[in-house]
């Protein structure tokens, strides 16, 4: 079956690899670039389990097509950490007790770290509102929120 | 869960757009962001042979006002247009119904002609082929059967969008190309107010942007929305609602919901009743008409007579809100 | 010596979480792996009269294929027992009795390929006649889905799946005597678990015969003893391998289909091959919490002092027994734990109805029998012009007590519990200021309520025991063998906290090795609330051990007796002096002594060492559990009543857990729990009609987002220590505290409004206060 050659830069290195065109986003970096921390847990857009960044947005790699993908900067939450060292949110995360089960962590840090891009200094409540799109059922959602106001504290030093 | 197979196209200009829709027929549908169309299709729920992806057209993502008139480009993300200075300094209708769509995730995925143009909703319809095989095929589905109202021949899947009513509130036009030219029809003329093929207008066409004319009065507009949860649930209901003034008195009211029937309802009662001022026994007429323009049915979670009192409730809220404001 | 017992360090898989490394079953891959597909009845009760593979198995890519004829009719359940024999089929033999029973299992080299495999095979059905309600079920009219096998049932009621019955005392007598008797009826709804990661399970069965397997589970001796017998294979040819657990929560402990399946597919194709339910398959066929039935009457005293209490509880269980057998005993114990019961009439049903099998949810039984009793002593109070406190106070179970089955209870710090929630919160001031705003026009009204709560802290049901292994390495940092099964709840973490205390060793110099039945001892599994005490003492055993072998090489090394010694940071001290040695030179010296060996500490723990068996599920005879938690919850709400929409905005968990390890995540599993209660409150149930599932979806299944985040506050109430050469008590924390609050919730409900909700969840009709304001004009 004939493929679509594309390259996509993931976590800023190229990777060229061929795609269906109907291939999403979330398939491509499980099964061809071998990145498992994207989760599938629902596969229709409602859990957040799938997230990535592109552009530094948060989006839902389970409705995002391959294709569409190409020529943007896509963080997964491999990306994240520089040579070995975690982000300030990385580390709240493990020093809060935000991590349980973690499934739904590598999505939920990675809309955390698009909000603290974009407003670096959310209340509470921008906090929860960004997340929304999150699910989780082992932590109550209550130190995800204090490790990232933890985190927001941190970034001036 | 993957999708099934198509041929996906990528046209650069509209031109391109909408040739290849006449060119490939009811084979094809287009695509902007995909969250209302890819989750349809992975559940194999009429998939098109064909997409035409809507992601490189430039013309119509951009926000423009000109004169006090608005035009919102059909493919601008639903994030952005909750961050276009515009919007956030004299829509804070638009504002606030684009900010409560979905999740952030959503938004920063979503056009506004995908919110727009997304497909009616109903527990018996949104589920997987596995579904189709325990219960009969619905109306919807191609069948012959409504399981939500038994025994009816129209269906009644729900129109949820948020934008449609607030747009329809501020009497948006549609600015609909297609390869035989341009044209515009008030925005509530898209629906047709059935639930299986909820949009009136030709397979050939595309919606480049909504126009927001100019009003001339002083208008406050409010859209509130009502759901179980906040994120990705729809509104149940939500209404829209628009109050034009000039020094004398109310001019004109108009109140859309969404989230009630198979279209956004624009509460056409509400023009009959002679309103001048925004006393209490006002409010409360103005509200009961929208009420009585509601009849939702049971195809979705909250009961039809909860989800009706609701409106009630979302409308007086607002026009409670704007006696304040004019009292000031 | 700093104690790291009752530190809140840090999860030690904290990293690996956060960085995507931590591999679950989902993201298990292996060469030439297949994709399974499970093919589903679409009918709730219906006899198969034949299943034609030919077409399918013609299809280029399908590799094999199963249905019922391939499994020989073996037979699985939750329990186990002569009672209640195994009654679940692991693919449907000749009947189907649920929509979503599996009929057939496809292995194929991709989706595509099984899911049209699954199109083309042909079943077909003779529909019978179904039902749903277990009320319904238990006429004896009743379409019969399976015979009734419990000898004594003396009523001739239908579809009973389980029975259990208790009573004691002079129920007739308090009831003659008492002041007040109250009698309602409360229903708690079909509510389920919505694990994040999705049931999966990969299968691969090797040349040398051995079947390797990782699944989504709740510990893996368990899952491993299911697979062997249901597929023949001796326990040691099955080895369960570990993989991250993206959690649980009761859902998937025992035999699932799709693990016999995968395995069959794997020796029948002799590739791996996995399986990965849909989020909407999940939903609609696989194992939800119980919904049941309440009936009670309590009859008081003219203070509020419990005289006696009659219990019907009705248990839909679903279409085989599933765990509701276990249920309608843990239901009784629920209702005998934290307060006094002087007299007791109980009996539990557990009632088959075509629909998916039930499996326990965090609190198994507990949040329903909380429900109904907390809201029911509520309104007694109310009734009498006492107060939710002091009623609850005069109950409330004391240290030295003995329950009915004949279990102490050791230390109960209830009544503490009780009085520093009520002080925290301030309870009764705005109990009082809420009841009287009641009346008031304001829409917006703020409630309080209490929920009190109990729970059991393991108890013998298979595996009973677990073992652990610690050994040294040269350079004094260890390995900690473990069958213990981390599924989120941090087991790893607290189980090295207890090997660092005992060795004085830094966390990073345990290195775990877990859940693997091939490599680790036997465990008791995550899902009997009784990891932290089991495998815990097993692990602090193990630990103590190789202190002990340790310790005799360095008293000679030091030329001291081994009482003198002390031990931190990887060196042995000698108390007085203060002179020490690295452990790599006591290792040393005794690999040197003794012939070669290396330092290993065995560890072995069960509960309840003079029970012979678990509690009868029959009649609740029978030791329980070696120890029981307590806790007083109080939630604060704000309810619309214009909207109806209920709104849980702080929440108090006072609990009893005898001592915390690490307290960190013991606020961690109350955040958890009290989520859970909140939806489970207000929002979140699984509609079915017909057995067909209206809502199998995130979108349309309310679980709390974060926007719905309660404001938590903990009050530790202390009643056990942990110390040297003595094995520990401790309690439960991961279930019970899904109880108290739900029951809060409830009663503060009641508290702001005046309605009192008799059903789960909670749906306030806006049309009664519109009528009520309509009313006041």
């Amino acid at each position: 079956m004939e493929g679509v050659k594309i390259t996509l830069k993931v976590n800023d290195e190229e990777h060229q690899v061929i795609v269906d065109e109907r291939s999403t986003l979330l398939e491509v970096l499980r099964d061809k670039l071998l990145l498992s921390g994207a989760k599938e847990a629902c596969g229709t857009g409602e859990c957040g389990a799938c997230t990535v960044l592109v552009d530094n947005k948060a989006v839902l790699s389970c409705l995002t097509l391959a294709i569409e993908a190409e020529g943007k900067s896509i963080t997964t939450i491999e990306g994240l950490a520089r040579n070995g060292n975690l982000t300030k949110l990385q580390q709240a995360f493990i020093d809060k007790g935000a991590i349980q089960c973690g499934f739904c962590s590598p999505g939920m840090i990675l809309s955390a770290t698009a909000l603290l891009l974009e407003t670096p200094f959310p209340n509470r409540i921008e906090i929860q509102k960004a997340l929304e799109g999150n699910l989780c059922r082992c932590t109550g959602y209550n130190k995800i929120v204090e490790a990232i106001e933890s985190a927001r504290d941190k970034q001036n030093g | 869960m993957n999708l099934p197979r198509f041929s996906y196209h990528r046209p650069t200009t509209l031109n391109q757009a909408l040739e290849l829709l006449v060119k490939l027929g009811d084979n094809a549908k287009v695509i902007a962001g995909g969250t209302d169309l890819l989750v349809n299709m992975k559940r194999r729920l009429s998939p098109p042979a064909h997409l035409i992806s809507l992601s490189r057209l430039k013309t119509i993502n951009q926000i423009s006002e000109n004169s006090g008139e608005l035009v919102i480009g059909a493919g601008l993300l639903l994030a952005d247009l909750a961050k276009s200075a515009v919007i956030v300094e004299k829509y804070p209708a638009i504002s606030e119904a684009v900010s409560l769509v979905a999740t952030q995730q959503i938004r920063n995925m979503g056009t506004v002609g995908g919110n727009i143009f997304q497909n009616t909703r109903c527990f018996y319809y949104n589920y997987s082929r596995v579904f189709q095989k325990i219960i009969a095929p619905c109306l919807k589905r191609d069948g012959n059967v409504c399981h939500a109202v038994p025994g009816s021949r129209k269906c009644f899947a729900v129109y949820q969008g948020d934008l449609a009513p607030v747009l329809i509130a501020l009497r948006g036009q549609a600015i609909l190309h297609s390869i035989n030219g341009v044209e515009e029809i008030p925005l509530e003329g898209i629906f047709t107010g059935d639930g299986k093929t909820p949009f009136s207008i030709p397979h050939y066409t595309i919606l480049a942007g909504i126009r927001i004319p100019i009003s001339g009065y002083r208008t406050f507009a409010r859209y509130k929305k009502f759901r179980q949860r906040d994120g990705m649930d729809f509104p149940l209901p939500g209404a829209a609602v628009k109050i034009e003034w000039n020094g004398n008195g109310i001019v004109g009211v108009r109140i859309c919901l969404t989230g009630v029937w198979s279209a956004p309802v624009l509460v056409k009662k509400v023009e009959e009743l002679q309103v001048d001022s925004l006393t209490p026994p006002a409010i409360k007429e103005l509200a009961e008409t929208a009420y009585n323009a509601a009849n939702p049915v049971p195809n979705l979670e909250d009961d039809p007579v909860s989800r009706r009192l609701m409106v009630r409730v979302l409308v007086e809220e607002i026009l409670t809100e704007a006696r304040q404001l004019w009292k000031e | 010596m700093d104690s790291i017992i009752g530190k809140s360090v840090p999860r030690i898989d904290g990293p690996i979480k956060a960085t995507g490394q931590a591999k679950y079953t989902v993201d298990i891959r292996l060469p030439n792996m297949l994709c399974a597909k499970i093919l589903r009845s679409p009918i709730p009760h219906a006899r198969i009269m034949h299943i034609d593979t030919s077409r399918a198995s013609r299809i280029s890519g399908v590799k094999a294929i199963i249905t019922g004829r391939d499994t020989w009719d073996v037979r699985h359940g939750f329990v186990e027992t002569p009672r209640y024999p195994a009654d679940q089929y692991v693919l449907a033999n000749d009947r189907v009795r649920y929509i979503g029973e599996e009929v057939a299992a496809v292995a194929a080299v991709d989706e595509d390929t099984a899911i049209e495999a699954l199109d083309q095979i042909e079943v077909v059905y003779e529909e019978l006649p179904a039902v749903f309600d277990p009320l319904e079920a238990m006429k004896p009219d009743a379409p019969e889905i399976h015979p009734v096998q419990i000898s004594d049932l003396s009523e001739s009621y239908k579809n009973i799946g389980g029975k259990c019955e208790n009573s004691f005392g002079d129920l007739n007598s308090a009831f003659d005597h008492a002041h007040l008797i109250r009698k309602d009826r409360f229903e708690a709804q079909l509510r389920t678990h919505c694990y994040l990661e999705p049931q999966a399970t990969v299968a691969q069965y090797d040349s040398n015969g051995t079947l390797h397997v990782w699944t989504s589970s709740m510990g893996v001796f368990r899952k491993r003893m299911h697979l062997s017998r249901a597929l023949g294979m001796p326990a040691s040819r099955v080895h369960v391998h570990k993989s991250w657990v993206g959690g649980a929560f009761g859902g998937k402990i025992d035999l699932f289909s799709h693990e016999f399946c995968t395995s069959l597919l794997s020796i029948k194709t002799g590739r791996p091959v996995k399986f990965v339910a849909e989020r909407e398959e999940i939903f609609s066929c696989f194992r939800h919490g119980q919904p049941m039935i309440i009936d009670l009457e309590t009859a008081v005293d003219g203070q509020g002092l419990l005289l006696g209490q009659k219990v019907r509880c009705y248990n839909n269980c679903g279409a085989y027994r599933g765990s509701g057998a276990v249920l309608i005993f843990l239901c009784w114990g629920f209702v005998v734990l934290p307060y006094r019961v002087p007299a007791l009439d109980y009996i539990g049903y557990s009632i088959y109805t075509n629909n998916p099998v039930r499996a326990p949810q965090r609190g198994h039984g507990a949040p329903q029998i909380r429900f109904a009793i907390e809201s029911q002593l509520d309104m007694i109070a109310e009734e009498l012009g006492i107060d939710p406190i002091e009623i609850r106070l005069k109950n409330a179970r004391r240290k030295g007590e003995m329950l009915p089955n004949g279990d102490p209870i050791r230390n109960a710090g209830l009544v503490e519990c009780i009085e520093e929630a009520a002080k925290r919160t301030d309870f009764l001031k705005k109990y009082w200021e809420n009841t009287t705003q009641q009346k008031e026009s304001n829409y917006i009204k703020s409630g309080i309520g209490i929920g009190v709560s109990s729970y059991f802290t393991g108890t013998l049901i298979y595996p009973n025991n677990s073992a652990a292994i610690v050994k040294f390495n040269d350079d004094g940092s260890v390995h900690l063998l473990t069958g213990a099964l981390d599924i989120g709840q941090g087991a790893e973490t607290i189980l090295s906290q207890i090997v660092a205390q005992e060795l004085g060793l830094k966390m990073e110099d345990i290195h775990v090795i877990a859940g693997d039945t091939e490599t680790t001892p036997v465990d008791i599994g995550s899902w009997i609330s009784g990891l932290t005490l089991i495998t815990g003492n097993a692990v602090k055993k193990a630990a103590e051990e190789a202190r002990r072998l340790l310790f005799l090489s360095a008293s000679r090394e030091l030329d001291v007796d081994p009482t003198d010694l002390e031990l931190q940071d990887r060196r042995i001290f000698v108390k007085e002096t203060g002179k020490s040695i690295h452990f790599a030179r006591a290792i040393a010296r005794h690999i040197k002594e003794n012939g070669g060996d290396p330092i290993i500490g065995h560890g072995y723990f069960r509960g309840l060492k003079n029970a012979a068996t678990g509690p009868s599920l029959k009649n609740a005879k029978g030791a329980w559990s070696d120890s029981y938690a307590f806790d007083a919850q109080v939630a604060e709400v704000e309810v619309n009543t214009k909207t109806g929409k209920i709104r849980v905005t702080r929440a108090l968990t006072s609990h009893d857990c005898g001592f915390p390890i690490n307290p960190l995540l013991v606020e961690g599993q109350i955040d958890g729990q009290v989520s859970m209660a909140a939806g489970q409150a207000i929002g979140e149930e699984v509609l079915m009609k017909n057995g067909i599932t209206l809502n199998p979806s995130f979108l349309n299944y309310k679980i709390p987002i974060a926007t719905e985040m309660v404001e938590n506050d903990y009050i530790d109430i202390i009643t056990e220590k942990y110390e040297r050469e003595r094995h520990f008590i401790t309690k439960e924390v991961g279930e019970g505290y899904v109880s108290g609050i739900l029951a809060a919730i409830s009663n503060a409900v009641a508290n702001a409004t005046g309605v009192r909700a008799k059903k789960l969840p909670i749906k306030l009709n806006p049309i009664y206060y519109e009528e009520k304001r309509e009313e006041k004009k």
